[in-house]
């Protein structure tokens, strides 16, 4: 190909460039409206459900936590998320009395928890 | 209890904290529950430590499985407890119970800010399995012997082809043993109770003082 011919592809319109025009425009129109909706969105983005939910759970943290201590509020919400447990929860200073017996259902008959520990350390986990 | 005097922090084991959940169907409930009346009475903080809780739902676990294969009667074969060992139903039973229960007991205790504390990002020192080593190349258990007993009906048998009646086994503290204790000191308590006569071979050469309840 001459030197000309290179000259003219440039200065004659093509089919490409047609599509490049269309598609700067489009990109433009785009920009436009993100830049429009970002105005409009952003103020109410502190109403919004996530943002809600976030802001329920650090005040849930902040109150409750305040209670326990926030070390160990944090370890103990670590400790219920990993068993599914309700992030919402309250100090109950009678828990420790609740437990005795709490999962007395687990077995119908006359157990030796010590005994059984004591294998499991001797023979079968270990 | 004077008020400037300072907060025991006590190490539960796994058994003492899983006897107390059992509740009176636990032989040693009783000698359990001493240690959590002992704790409200003096506002003690039971340290609650990961092990121990990995320890106890594995522990409940086996309780479960123990309650279903008593549960059935006398004379069932092998080929009937592999069928049920194979089953996904029993899987998903003794799974779900044993969760469900677990759950409950750690729901109880995230709930008691006065009286249970929990691990919150301890960093453990390497060398505590060096030093457990140097501790058992110390110390020498002892034999013991058992009577053959069946495990479904416990009455003692001895075996119908050789008419052997009991079996010697070596009988000692051991890596999970050491382990609950290493982590008792790392957590700072300044007591560790358990029920478990074994450790009473150990009181006064580890740091922390150990209770063996009787």
């Amino acid at each position: 190909m001459s030197s000309l011919n290179c000259k003219l592809d440039s200065l004659v319109p093509q089919p490409s460039s047609f599509l490049q025009i269309m598609a700067n425009f489009g990109q433009l129109i785009g920009n436009l409206l993100n830049d429009v909706y970002g105005k409009i969105t952003k103020p109410l983005e502190q109403f919004s459900i996530g943002s809600m939910f976030i802001q329920t759970e650090e005040i849930q943290r902040q109150v409750l936590g305040g209670s326990f201590g926030t070390e160990t509020f944090n370890s103990r919400l670590n400790l219920r998320a990993i068993l599914g447990l309700s992030a919402s929860f309250e100090d109950n200073p009678k828990a420790i009395e609740q437990l005795s017996g709490s999962v007395k259902r687990a077995t119908n008959r006359k157990t030796n928890v010590t005994r059984l520990i004591r294998n499991m350390r001797d023979y079968d986990g270990y | 209890m004077g008020t400037n005097q300072p907060v025991e922090k006590v190490y539960i084991d796994t058994n003492i904290l899983v006897s107390y959940a059992l509740g009176p169907n636990d032989d040693d409930y009783l000698r359990a529950k001493n240690v959590f009346d002992q704790a409200i009475r003096e506002n003690h903080i039971i340290m609650v430590s990961n092990f121990m809780l990995t320890e106890a739902l594995n522990t409940l676990r086996n309780v479960i499985t123990e309650d279903k294969y008593q549960s059935l009667v006398h004379g069932v074969t092998q080929t009937a407890l592999i069928a049920m060992a194979d089953s996904v139903e029993f899987k998903k039973v003794v799974a779900e119970e044993s969760m469900t229960s677990f759950s409950n007991v750690v729901d109880l205790m995230t709930k008691d800010a006065q009286h249970f504390k929990f691990e919150e990002n301890t960093k453990y020192d390497g060398v505590i399995f060096q030093n457990f080593l140097a501790l058992l190349s110390g110390l020498f258990g002892i034999f013991r012997v058992y009577r053959f007993r069946c495990d479904k009906c416990e009455q003692y048998n001895p075996c119908q082809t050789c008419k052997t009646s009991s079996s010697i086994a070596y009988k000692a503290i051991n890596a999970p043993d050491l382990l609950h204790v290493q982590i008792a000191q790392t957590l700072g308590c300044t007591k560790f109770v358990t029920m478990d006569k074994g450790f009473g071979a150990i009181d006064g050469i580890v740091q922390i003082p150990i209770t063996v309840l009787q």
